[in-house]
């Protein structure tokens, strides 16, 4: 089973930052604070319905075709996603 | 398909996997298959909530009253979804999931088929308004009467919840914005499809 990465803290729940980077082949750490990119505060079906999106070249018809699902299913799937990433954007301003 | 039917909110949601096109192809089938349901079975759609035994009728007036039934549906709750809604939306999947959720009431038609009901309406009609002639009626009478009656208004509710669903996905309002806009243009709706088929009523028959 593949880990899930938790996106807020379990005690206060804000925004959970980056805080230590490491090389898988040589094993250096880097230290610091970096607020994770927005793809990334997303879950991971809404990731998967980006990834699907951009495969489809952005086409809601070929993609509800793809998921079997009906067009206003993924139109509105993709309307929730808007208004979440405009949700997070505003909070980091 | 197959997610369609594995799922079981498919039963008052199955617009989730099927609207446009496919969707308006179903429903044309739906509306055709209860006219000539009703042409055979002398029953009439004549109105978005209404089925009534009723005298013979050529097939073009099941028909038209179909249709009539679908159309007022989209002229009043189309333009309010365009009103209310912040995405955009296709008439498409408006047009075919409000003709798809009409299949309820194809199986209602169907009840037609059985003489017990209208047996119990003109025994009803004797007695009341001394109208007709008189009819023998047996328990089993009542009881299908009853039965179907049972199932008619299921189906009733049930085309209500479709409706709603459908109206609610391809507009993508959300719930109290859909409830309210809804239950106000579907009476405004109803009443726009009575006055069309007494309307033209007069007209064709």
């Amino acid at each position: 089973m593949e880990n899930r990465m938790p996106l807020n803290c379990p005690s206060c729940d804000k925004t959970l930052e980056v805080s230590t980077l490491k090389c898988p082949g040589c094993e250096t750490t880097v230290n610091g604070n970096f607020p994770l990119p927005l793809l990334a505060s997303l879950t991971n079906d809404e990731q998967s319905f980006i990834v699907e999106f951009v495969k489809s070249s952005g086409s809601l018809k070929e993609m509800a075709r793809h998921l079997g699902l009906s067009y206003p299913s993924v139109r509105n799937r993709l309307d929730e996603l808007i208004e979440k990433i405009k949700a997070t954007e505003n909070q980091r301003q | 398909m197959k997610r369609l039917l594995s799922d079981r909110k498919s039963i008052y949601n199955p617009f989730k996997y099927i609207a446009g096109e496919r969707a308006l192809l179903l429903g044309a089938g739906i509306i055709l298959l209860s006219a000539l349901a009703g042409y055979y079975s002398n029953t009439w759609l004549d109105g978005i909530l209404d089925m009534h035994y009723g005298p013979e009728a050529p097939f073009h007036w099941h028909l038209a009253m179909g249709l009539i039934n679908w159309l007022s549906l989209l002229i009043v709750l189309a333009p309010l979804a365009y009103i209310l809604t912040d995405t955009k939306i296709r008439l498409v999947d408006l047009a075919g999931t409000f003709a798809m959720a009409r299949l309820p009431m194809l199986i209602a038609v169907l009840t037609g088929f059985f003489n017990a009901p209208a047996r119990v309406s003109r025994h009803i009609i004797y007695i009341y308004l001394e109208a007709g002639e008189p009819v023998e009626l047996s328990v089993m009478d009542y009881g299908l009467t009853v039965l179907l009656l049972i199932v008619v208004l299921i189906m009733i509710i049930w085309q209500v919840a479709l409706l709603f669903n459908a109206y609610k996905l391809c507009a993508n309002l959300k719930q109290n914005r859909a409830a309210i806009s809804f239950t106000a243009g579907f009476v405004i709706a109803y009443v726009v499809s009575k006055l069309l088929i007494a309307w033209l009523q007069n007209l064709l028959l």
